[in-house]
């Protein structure tokens, strides 16, 4: 028995209390007054045997109480017994670089030996790529060999330091371990000093590799007109190899390639504009198959949609914002740009509205109680409300439509100055950084001053004290107030250089939504994603965010998973380099030792035993003290 | 003599009730009244009275009362109306020593209640029209109230009732020997007290009260705790009189103290029924009307 908190034994000193409260409390009586004590026989307490053995038990269930307390609380518990043998952990590389022709049978029979060398010993077999995997038990040598039968190389690439840990979890309550690792060596499957054992448990490694050449495609890209496939020759001559691709499932015209040894080479491919989907492989014998061909999906590139109600024609309300969100990055427009008009923002049903990223209000006209129920739902969605004042917006009807309690009740401001961000880590104002300055070029004629308010967050201010942007919530969304307007009537803001990205940054700040990915490496395929490479359906556990409407929605539906490129190296290392690149923990031993014995002790949890004992023993006392 | 209660409305004869009631007078009252008005259906009424007139039988009259010599003169059947007699003189002998002080498990104690018996007795004396004395004791006599029938006198033994404390060690045996001579033939002598003394002294001081003509009824008052032990845990017993002190695990020594008061207890019995003197033991936990049937039961075979 040992004792995780020993000193809690200290507290089994406290059963000299009740005995010595036993000792003295031989004599001990109560006075009672009585009228017939000539009947009484003389009868001294301490010459009762049924007393005295009453007393006794006392002793004892109190006694046993405060041991037993003492004993839970330096909770105990009952160390495993020493290992009289030693336990192997043969490991075994399964990465997808064991798929070199005869490599895997070369492995599978080194750990053979390895398992026929260690038949004294408990073996347990593991198999390991990107994850170390137990497929059999600290057992026999015959369960061993019957679970290496069953094995067969995978998709992973191979990392050291999964199985290191494994193997240091395996054999951490072992006083003697050992391990052998079979595999191609691969350098690649050492990060940077995280292939850690601890001292003491003994490292052997067979080599199951050979030089190779190998061949891969290491990337694939898809561009405006043509798809590109990065081709790399690992070997130490040139290879010359056929390119095949296959852009939305329509196989284009392979192409020829000698790669020169040690080098890349980027094959470009003719492609009509729009591809989704593209398989590119690549025809190579000598190597490892399972980079002979990479999967690419076109990143969706789903705009965020801004809807502007602006005022009916003939005014030209919306059109300097609109433009100003359209202007075009490198790859074209970042927001999907509609102007309606109130009223057509009224007739609009709320279901589309949802589908929105931003709502811009330049004009309250036309807007009615439906509008404001569909904004309100649009608001609590978690969508983003830009509101730029003017000479077309009723703040009463903006805040009567929006149900905003007080109401937006703002005066009219002349000659406001320049505008200044409060706050120049909010995100609209973040990008600006040193060149915030620019909007003191601008000067504000006319904007509403606002009351201030707890509801309402101030971002920027003009130069003379009012709110010029101004931040609230609305349910999961954010409303954003631009106290003066848009439309270069109450000022020359949208002629300004600046005006352009502060639009932008307003629209990205409240249209903002979690990208989409779609391609993976075997490593991180999501949940419910076979592990091998592929164009595969997407999981219907992702989250809903996650796949985007609109263009390209057929490629949201799709993963592309492809192996770590990483594995393709063909540069090993011999064991003996194998053993250096393993750190071992030195000084590990103590903690591995208590957090064992944590462990052990959690496990067995006598100390909830030793409780319930404990009140057994005080409901004994309790029952014969009453006696 | 019957030794139920059953049937009859015992509530304020209940010694909890009882303790917890004003004056003596009150205490008294309405430990007599509401036994009177449950005797009313037992099989006691009518004794105790004297020949007042005659009254025509009606049907459901007592037969008892037909007077057969008027029915033989008149051929009609007349029954004897009585009136209470007069001419009994009750004298309450109360122990009030130390020991009479104890209070285990009853509302009172046994001085309080020898008290109220004495109180409810002189009631119930004062209201037969019989004369009524007191008498308190411990070692010796320390107040005595003469036998009288005068309204006034009852007030004076309730009063002195009210007032009494417990005094210090009991010797009945030495009052009674006092009393012998003093106390006239015709008297009653009601000996309250829980005999907790030497019976051969106790025994020997009722004889001799006996051998002089009073009839006497002795109650002997015990605790609860006196009659049932029921004590738990070392205990260090201390006597009220002599402040002896005894240290005892009452479980060992229980059964020796029953076996001895029962003895105690049986051979007051014996000894006291042998001189006919009434012996009857009442429980402090228990109502009061036991005594006053007792008494009511002596004084008809006075008669």
């Amino acid at each position: 028995m040992s004792f995780l908190t020993p000193l809690y034994l200290a507290g089994a000193a406290l059963i000299a209390l009740p005995i010595i409260l036993h000792l003295l409390r031989r004599d001990v009586a109560l006075p009672v007054p009585f009228t017939a004590v000539s009947m009484l026989r003389k009868s001294p307490v301490d010459r009762s045997r049924t007393h005295r053995l009453r007393d006794l038990l006392l002793l004892v269930a109190r006694v046993a109480a405060l041991l037993l307390l003492a004993g839970s609380f330096a909770r105990p518990y009952l160390a495993g017994a020493p290992s009289t043998g030693r336990t192997t952990v043969v490991a075994i590389d399964r990465s997808f670089s064991m798929a070199a022709p005869a490599r895997f049978e070369r492995a599978r029979a080194l750990a053979r030996d390895a398992v026929d060398e260690s038949s004294g010993d408990r073996i347990a077999l593991v198999a390991f790529d990107d994850r170390a995997e137990v497929v059999s038990a600290a057992g026999t040598a015959a369960d061993a060999r019957a679970a290496l039968a069953a094995l067969k190389p995978g998709f992973g690439a191979t990392r050291y330091a999964a199985l290191f840990d494994k193997a240091t979890e395996l054999l951490m309550d072992e006083a003697s371990g050992r391990v052998i690792v079979v595999g191609d060596l691969q350098k690649s499957g050492f990060d940077e000093n995280d292939a850690v054992l601890p001292e003491g448990i003994d490292l052997q490694v067979r080599d199951a590799g050979a030089d190779t050449s190998n061949l891969s495609v290491t990337n694939a890209t898809i561009e405006r007109r043509q798809v590109l496939a990065t081709v790399r020759n690992f070997g130490a001559r040139p290879r010359t190899t056929d390119v095949r691709v296959s852009a939305d499932d329509r196989p284009l015209p392979a192409r020829r390639v000698t790669i020169p040894a040690g080098d890349a080479v980027d094959v470009a491919f003719d492609a009509p504009p729009g591809v989704q989907r593209l398989a590119a492989t690549l025809d190579d014998t000598e190597g490892y198959a399972a980079d002979n061909e990479r999967f690419v999906l076109a990143e969706t590139r789903t705009l965020p949609r801004i809807l502007i109600a602006g005022a009916a024609p003939p005014a030209t309300s919306g059109f300097y914002l609109s433009r100003a969100l359209l202007a075009e990055a490198e790859d074209g427009p970042d927001f999907d740009v509609r102007l309606v008009t109130g009223a057509a923002l009224a007739a609009t049903a709320a279901d589309l509205l949802r589908d929105q990223s931003v709502i811009v209000i330049l004009s309250t006209q036309g807007l009615d109680r439906r509008a404001g129920e569909a904004l309100r739902s649009f608001l609590e969605g978690g969508g983003g409300l830009f509101i730029a004042a003017g000479p077309d917006v009723d703040p009463s009807v903006v805040s009567a439509v929006l149900a905003w309690q007080p109401p937006l009740v703002p005066r009219d401001m002349r000659n406001a100055g320049v505008l200044a961000a409060t706050d120049l880590r909010h995100p609209v104002f973040r990008p600006f950084d040193a060149v915030a300055a620019n909007f003191g070029q601008v000067t504000f004629e006319r904007a509403w001053r606002l009351e201030a308010s707890p509801v309402w967050r101030v971002v920027a201010r003009y130069t003379n004290g009012g709110t010029a942007l101004a931040e609230r919530v609305g349910g999961a969304g954010r409303v954003l107030l631009f106290t003066s307007d848009v439309d270069r009537k109450w000022n020359d803001f949208p002629l300004n250089p600046a005006f352009v990205p502060f639009a932008q940054e307003v629209a990205r700040y409240l249209g903002a939504r979690p990208p989409a990915v779609s391609n993976y490496l075997v490593a991180d395929a999501p949940a419910g994603v076979a592990p091998r490479p592929g164009l595969v359906p997407r999981p219907g556990l992702l989250p809903q965010s996650a796949a985007p409407a609109g263009p390209g929605a057929a490629g949201s539906r799709t993963l592309a998973i492809n192996v770590d490129p990483r594995e393709s190296s063909v540069e090993r290392v011999t064991p003996i380099e194998f053993q250096k690149l393993v750190a071992r923990a030195s000084g590990a031993s103590q903690p591995r030792l208590v957090r064992l014995a944590r462990q052990t002790e959690a496990q067995q949890n006598y100390w909830r035993y030793g409780l319930m004992l404990m009140l057994a023993a005080l409901v004994v006392e309790a029952f014969v003290g009453s006696r | 003599m019957p030794s139920s209660t059953a049937g009859r409305d015992v509530r304020f004869l209940d010694p909890a009730v009882i303790a917890r009631l004003g004056s003596m007078e009150l205490k008294a009252r309405t430990v007599v009244e509401g036994f009177l008005s449950g005797l009313h259906r037992s099989p006691y009424k009518g004794f105790s009275v004297e020949f007042a007139e005659y009254r025509q039988y009606l049907p459901g009259d007592d037969l008892s009362t037909l007077d057969w010599k008027v029915y033989a003169r008149t051929d009609r059947h007349y029954v004897k109306k009585f009136e209470e007699e007069t001419n009994l003189e009750c004298h309450l002998l109360l122990d009030v020593s130390a020991s009479m002080a104890y209070r285990g498990g009853a509302a009172m104690s046994k001085i309080e209640y020898g008290s109220v018996l004495a109180a409810s007795l002189a009631y119930l004396i004062n209201r037969q029209r019989d004369a009524a004395g007191l008498i308190e004791f411990d070692d010796r006599i320390t107040a005595r109230l003469p036998a009288s029938a005068r309204p006034g006198h009852m007030h004076a033994i309730l009063l002195a009732l009210d007032k009494i404390v417990p005094g210090s060690r009991s010797d009945v045996g030495r009052p009674l020997h006092q009393l012998a001579d003093a106390l006239g033939k015709r008297s009653l002598a009601v000996l309250i007290s829980d005999l907790l003394d030497d019976p051969d002294r106790v025994v020997k001081g009722l004889k001799h009260l006996r051998f002089r003509g009073t009839d006497v009824i002795v109650f002997q008052l015990l605790d609860p705790h006196e009659l049932q032990f029921p004590f738990k845990g070392s205990s260090r017993f201390t006597d009220l009189e002599s402040a002896d002190e005894i240290t005892a695990e009452p479980s060992a020594v229980r059964q020796g103290y029953l076996d001895a008061m029962a003895g105690l207890r049986a051979r007051y019995e014996k000894e006291l029924r042998g001189a006919g003197i009434d012996f009857l033991t009442l429980d402090t936990s228990k109502p009061l009307d036991f005594a006053l049937l007792a008494y009511l039961d002596a004084r008809a075979r006075r008669k």
